[in-house]
């Protein structure tokens, strides 16, 4: 880069500085989560931290532990299915919705009806609570 | 009530998602359906034929959206989801993170092995990993899908 100016260098190393920051905010967390659920008890007890991995004592035994249990990976399993399949219906009708709506009208006056039928429905959902309209759709 | 059917339906179609694809089919050039049209294809087929291969930018992309959103959904398994062998992912995980028990998940023989926090974060490592793995599958899509430019294809 080409500085005409020092304010302009110290503009962008502010700018950096700022970005690098938030940066850091973002992935600090998230490093901190990863460190802590390979920390073994000996190591948490002494140190009550995990921002270093204990390199030498790292455990996979937590996972160990969530996985052969029932519960979490069945839970999984069923989280999977959810998102695959109502992924998958939700595509089909949105789009089946969308698609009619683009074409041009023969006159018949369908496309204000597929007008009224699929946007209203869908934003009147939030309107009303949630639980009245799993019985509604 | 307690069906998967309860989580799935409620929220079939969001507006806004559907205008974002309208917009989106909106911009694909007219005189591809009528040239389709032309040689005589049906509504369907230039539906499924023409329309359908143009448009994956958009599916992919409001496809992530809605996985997303049923992956992280939790509120609605609490409404509706009562048996415990139907609860799907972030259920599980809050009780674990607010620790009622832990004795569904562990047996107390290994338990000593491992502090609670960090049985707590490899759950949220575990509920987390699928969806940073499919981010960057879908992502070169994004610009495309969600951006709406002129000619698609």
């Amino acid at each position: 880069m080409n500085y005409s100016a020092k304010g302009e260098r110290l503009f962008d190393g502010t700018i950096l500085l700022v970005l690098a920051l938030l940066c850091l905010a973002v992935i600090i967390p998230f490093w901190y989560i990863v460190v802590m659920s390979i920390t073994p008890l000996e190591v948490w007890t002494n140190t009550k931290t995990a921002f270093f991995p204990p390199l030498n004592k790292i455990t996979f035994a937590g996972y160990e532990q969530l996985l052969t249990s029932w519960r979490l990976p069945r839970s999984f399993g069923v989280s999977v299915f959810i998102t695959l399949f109502g992924t998958t219906l939700n595509l089909l009708v949105t789009m089946m919705m969308a698609y009619p709506l683009t074409l041009p009208t023969s006159g018949s006056g369908h496309r204000s009806c597929s007008w009224s039928s699929s946007p209203c429905s869908s934003t009147a959902g939030s309107s009303r609570p949630t639980f009245s309209s799993a019985i509604f759709t | 009530m307690d069906s998967y059917w309860a989580l799935i339906l409620p929220g079939l179609v969001s507006a806004w998602n559907l205008l974002v694809m309208k917009a989106f089919f909106e911009n694909l050039p007219a005189e591809l359906r009528d040239a389709a049209k032309l040689d005589g294809a049906s509504d369907w087929q230039v539906f499924w034929d023409v329309v359908l291969p143009l448009s994956k930018p958009i599916l992919a992309t409001i496809g992530l959206f809605y996985a997303v959103t049923h992956w992280n959904s939790f509120f609605d398994a609490i409404l509706y989801i009562t048996s415990a062998e139907k609860q799907p992912l972030q259920i599980v995980l809050r009780q674990l993170l607010q620790a009622g028990n832990m004795n569904e998940y562990v047996d107390m023989d290994t338990r000593a092995a491992m502090p609670l926090q960090s049985l707590r974060a490899a759950a949220v490592i575990i509920a987390l990993v699928p969806m940073l793995i499919v981010y960057p599958f879908l992502q070169k899509h994004f610009t495309k899908g969600v951006l709406l430019g002129s000619i698609k294809g």
